[in-house]
């Protein structure tokens, strides 16, 4: 596997920037403070990322920030998803991540038993 | 608290971040004659001022927002001081911060280095627009990565596209993966 193959990729996606270009309508924040961490931040950032490797989500970003203040909860997340209320996750798994994509992000149906807080 | 090398890097990727770098520097590398693990990270941030860095290098420091800038920082201290090694933090307002970490390797309480992989793909491809650049070496794997080199294949395409996110596990994975004797 060489950088190269980066090149196909290019390739390709510029055939169809139209898609790909604009703004992510979809930013998972993830809270990767020092308690986010050892709480298992890391490992959901991972599992969304590979979701939306594997669903193709092109219009999805995955974004961290520092501590968040509700150390209780952690790992965090918020969805930001255009011209929506942000949805914040509390307590999050790589399961739970998972879930979230499938349900919220590709659905559209947030996955209420994990919501901690939605704000305007 | 941070139990593994892939997490400590984690928080001081995260403090970087916080401090508004543009570009970020990580390195890992095992010196196997000098018996010696060694990793730092260096960005271009905001630094701080002698007294706070004292104050974050002691854990004293608690901000009073919301981040939670710093609170790894004296438990790598104390983890890289107890596996007989060193560590120290260099920074200048304006400049940046460069935090440097040493274990002696064959130390019975050096952490593991846990999920390199993982941690090294999500900061190449949740840093945004910054520059970050990857450099690890230990037990015959090496990896250089760095957006600025990738950017150039990847043109237009963002580091946070599905299929170079595909690309980049595996491409990662592939040289994470102990080679065979």
């Amino acid at each position: 596997m060489k950088l190269e193959d980066l090149r196909k990729i290019r390739e390709r996606a510029e055939k169809d920037i139209s898609l790909r270009r604009g703004d992510a309508r979809v930013n998972v924040v993830i809270g990767m403070g020092t308690s986010g961490i050892a709480a298992g931040a890391r490992n959901v950032m991972s599992a969304f990322l590979d979701e939306i490797g594997k669903r193709d989500l092109a219009d999805t970003i995955v974004t961290q920030t520092g501590g968040r203040g509700l150390a209780s909860s952690e790992p965090i997340v918020e969805l930001h998803i255009k011209n929506e209320p942000v949805v914040v996750y509390g307590e999050m798994t790589d399961d739970k991540a998972r879930r979230v994509v499938a349900e919220h992000i590709v659905n559209g149906s947030p996955v209420s038993e994990y919501v901690i807080e939605v704000r305007d | 608290m941070l139990e593994s090398i892939d997490l400590h890097l984690q928080d001081l990727f995260q403090n970087a971040l916080s401090a508004g770098a543009n570009s970020i520097r990580v390195r890992l590398e095992c010196d196997e004659q000098r018996d010696q693990l060694s990793l730092s990270v260096e960005d271009d941030g905001k630094g701080m001022s002698a007294e706070h860095m004292e104050a974050v290098r002691r854990g004293y420091y608690s901000s009073k927002s919301e981040d939670s800038i710093g609170l790894g920082i004296p438990l790598l201290r104390f983890a890289a001081e107890h596996c007989d090694g060193a560590f120290s933090i260099v920074s200048e307002p304006g400049r940046g911060t460069t935090v440097t970490a040493t274990f002696r390797q064959s130390h019975v309480d050096v952490p593991p280095l846990g999920d390199l992989a993982s941690t090294f793909l999500s900061m190449l491809v949740t840093g945004e627009a910054r520059h970050v650049s990857i450099t690890y070496c230990c037990r015959d794997q090496v990896l250089n990565l760095d957006t600025d080199a990738l950017a150039e294949w990847l043109g237009s395409v963002p580091l946070s596209d599905p299929e170079v996110i595909r690309f980049l596990q595996d491409y990662i994975g592939e040289r994470l993966a102990r080679r065979k004797e």
